[in-house]
């Protein structure tokens, strides 16, 4: 049985409360602009990916070909997730809180991995939902109902990539420099993003 | 029988042994002060104990369970009070305790009977919807301490349990110990402060750079020192009166220069 060894109502709370976390963490983009604690920083989030997704979602029907368009699209998808996975999941992907607070606890490590599974699924699954309604349903307007489906496939795979290529990166850093370095480079990608992101927003 | 046996406990870190062969028995209903130094493995030691590192030479028994190959039941039954309020403070406490307790296997139930009640108790009750990032050192320590004990473990591990407490709770903690151990729970308690120790413990084992250097009672830790307090005690048995002053007045001078 693959799950064994798994208790669900642990993987239940442990991710649940996971995202609730999520939900009340500030964006690291946020840090300076805003004064009031977020009611849901997540929603908050996810409309500003969306809006964004709007404008190069119109971009389908300005982009005569096919191809060109699809293209586009993918690199804007490709870029906007390594960025939020650098910016703001580092926090989740390198968090070593979890040792402290979960490990001396009965959980078994299988249970942790999959409910830290479920809670990166649920997570992306959220934002690249955001990034990708807008030019999905374009899309699916101009080409066809095929097209919707292939570009939900290929949003899946691109997604695969982008967490691989954040892994690489982490790894490269992590193995030739410090761990200084890895937080000074996040620190890097959380000011461009500031630049590129919020500005136009406020 | 003893609830912790430890065997010749060694631990490395990149070729640094931390923990240099530690053997200790623990008796059940009994509070067991753990001090040394800043850095002299107390911390490690813990860790090893509550299954929360498991890469370790030796042999550690909790309550006759190997904590290797039953680290879930040895979980289960135990407590571990954390140092540094390592805990998710954008949670409430209720939601904090919620999800400890469930972790535990606590049911709704029995959360809402005990937890509110602790809470009032631990005077956080009007503040226990408020997310923790807004509290006090203290305050976080409160609830860690709630979130320990609420499955009433058997035996309870504390590392460093008053830092950041006022002066209340610290006199609080202390007697709700003493209490802990009349209903026949082991206490294995962590810290280089002495003061506190030498109130409460049976049993005191001194550490220094991973090796145990004094073990017995604070009357024979006396004898063995020839001296009044457990601090002195302890810096006869770690470093010379006179290394300390010495550091001290070097400091001072580097400060005014």
């Amino acid at each position: 049985m693959p799950l064994s060894g798994v208790n669900l109502e642990q993987v239940h709370m442990i991710a649940s409360t996971k995202l609730t976390m999520d939900r009340r963490r500030k964006p690291a983009t946020w840090k300076r602009s805003q004064q009031k604690e977020p009611s849901n920083a997540m929603l908050y989030s996810m409309m500003v990916y969306a809006l964004m997704g709007l404008f190069v979602g119109l971009m389908i029907f300005l982009v005569p070909d096919f191809m060109l368009a699809m293209i586009i699209l993918h690199t804007y998808l490709l870029f906007m997730l390594i960025m939020i996975l650098i910016t703001d999941f580092s926090n989740v992907l390198l968090d070593t809180s979890d040792s402290q607070i979960i490990l001396p606890k009965p959980v078994t490590s299988r249970t942790l991995l999959v409910a830290r599974t479920l809670h990166i699924i649920v997570y992306l699954g959220q934002l690249i939902l955001a990034i990708i309604i807008c030019p999905l349903i374009f899309s699916t307007i101009r080409y066809g109902i095929p097209v919707g489906v292939t570009l939900l496939l290929t949003t899946i795979l691109t997604t695969a990539i982008g967490i691989f290529v954040t892994y690489i990166l982490y790894g490269l850093v992590l193995r030739y420099t410090s761990e200084q370095k890895v937080k000074d480079i996040i620190g890097y990608f959380q000011v461009f993003m500031t630049v590129f992101l919020r500005w136009p927003t406020r | 029988m003893s609830v912790i046996e430890i065997t010749d406990l060694k631990k490395q870190y990149a070729g640094n042994y931390v923990l240099k062969g530690i053997n200790l028995q623990v008796e059940p209903g009994m509070i067991l002060g753990y001090i040394g130094p800043n850095g002299a493995g107390k911390s490690t030691t813990i860790k090893i104990i509550t299954g929360i590192i498991d890469e370790f030479e030796g042999d550690v028994k909790v309550l006759g369970m190997d904590v290797r190959n039953e680290s879930l039941e040895v979980k289960r039954r135990i407590g571990y009070i954390p140092e540094l309020a390592a805990l998710y403070d954008v949670l409430t406490p209720v939601e904090y305790l919620k999800f400890t307790g469930k972790l535990y296997g606590l049911s709704d139930e029995v959360f809402a009977a005990k937890g509110w009640e602790l809470l009032k108790l631990f005077d956080l009750a009007d503040k226990a919807e408020a997310r923790m990032n807004t509290y006090s050192k203290g305050m976080k320590q409160k609830v860690l301490l709630i979130s320990g004990l609420m499955h009433n473990p058997e035996i309870i591990f504390l590392d460093e349990p008053l830092s950041g407490l006022d002066a209340n709770a610290v006199i609080l903690v202390k007697e709700m110990l003493q209490q802990l151990k009349q209903s026949g729970k082991t206490i294995f308690y962590s810290s280089h402060i002495m003061d506190v120790v030498e109130k409460i413990s049976d049993r005191i084992i001194l550490i220094d750079k991973g090796q145990i250097i004094a073990d017995g009672t604070i009357d024979t830790l006396r004898q063995q020192a020839q001296q009044g307090s457990l601090e002195s005690i302890f810096k006869s048995l770690t470093a010379t009166d006179s290394v300390t002053t010495n550091t001290a007045k070097e400091i001072i001078d580097v400060l005014n220069s």
